[in-house]
């Protein structure tokens, strides 16, 4: 049996490179390159910036 | 008022002071144990200056405590402690009542007061001959209840030892402290995970943040992230 079909996008979580713990959850096409931008984070009380969670697991 | 009411009256007066003496008499542990089993008549021939502070004493405190004081007189400690007041006292004479009416009065009264010698009524007791234990004659809520009417009335060190009287308390508290685990001497509160974490986090963050506009300047130069090859973390 085939398997599913992935989808074309994916959702990533962008943490905040504060270390507060702080993130973003975004939608971004499967086969674009690793998101990146300058956030607000509200712990910090500053724009940081924020980068793609590196994928873990078998996935 | 007519006469005969108010030679009634005078009676009943006379003879609740005589009983207010009486007790009075075990609730400073001054008199003689005789002293309770005198009649009226022989209790008139005192000094009449300490019957009437006695009397006064007795008159201040609330029946229920009498009563305890009168089951239960006060120790030789808190009578001895009272010495000096003693003295003042003179001793019951015996005039009225032969020897074998004495003897007889105070058998047939031995079972309802106890022996001065008796166990604190306050703590279990074990029984010299069979070996068992019995609890307390009061329970620990009527202790408390005895030492706060005592405590009201200024004559809470005339009650046996109990672990409910004041002194107690205060001992416990300067043994103990709070009771919350870790604020002794030389110890440690143990905390939450997040309590104990929250030093290194916050030193943790502070770094990041120090490097922040050097990593910002970095990413900017390399085309937001586009020449990135290794991502921090």
């Amino acid at each position: 049996m085939a398997k599913k079909a992935k989808s074309r996008t994916v959702a990533v979580r962008l943490i905040s490179m504060a270390l507060t713990g702080y993130y973003r959850t975004l939608r971004r096409p499967r086969a674009h390159r690793p998101l990146s931008m300058m956030k607000y984070d509200p712990v910090v009380r500053k724009q940081v910036l924020f980068l793609e969670q590196k994928r873990g697991g078998v996935k | 008022m007519d006469e005969g009411s108010e030679g009634d009256y005078q009676n009943k007066m006379r003879l609740n002071n005589v009983w207010l003496t009486k007790h009075a008499y075990l609730l400073l542990g001054r008199g003689p144990r005789k002293t309770l089993l005198h009649d009226a008549y022989e209790v008139t021939i005192f000094n009449m200056t300490s019957q009437v502070e006695y009397v006064r004493l007795a008159q201040t405190l609330p029946p229920r405590l009498l009563r305890f004081f009168a089951r239960y007189p006060p120790t030789v400690r808190s009578a001895t402690s009272q010495q000096g007041a003693a003295t003042s006292v003179p001793t019951p004479v015996s005039t009225s009542s032969t020897e074998s009416d004495a003897d007889q009065t105070e058998s047939t009264l031995s079972f309802a007061l106890a022996p001065s010698d008796s166990p604190n009524p306050f703590k279990p007791h074990k029984h010299p001959e069979t070996g068992r234990w019995h609890d307390p004659v009061f329970s620990l809520r009527r202790q408390a209840d005895l030492v706060k009417m005592a405590k009201a009335n200024g004559v809470e060190e005339l009650l046996p030892y109990t672990i409910k009287g004041s002194n107690e308390g205060r001992k416990r508290r300067e043994e103990h402290g709070l009771r919350v685990k870790g604020t002794g001497v030389g110890q440690r509160v143990k905390g939450k995970a997040w309590e104990r974490t929250m030093k290194s986090r916050l030193e943790q963050r502070k770094q990041a943040m120090l490097g922040m506009p050097a990593m910002i300047q970095q990413w900017k130069q390399l085309g937001h992230g586009r020449g990135l090859k290794k991502w921090p973390r």
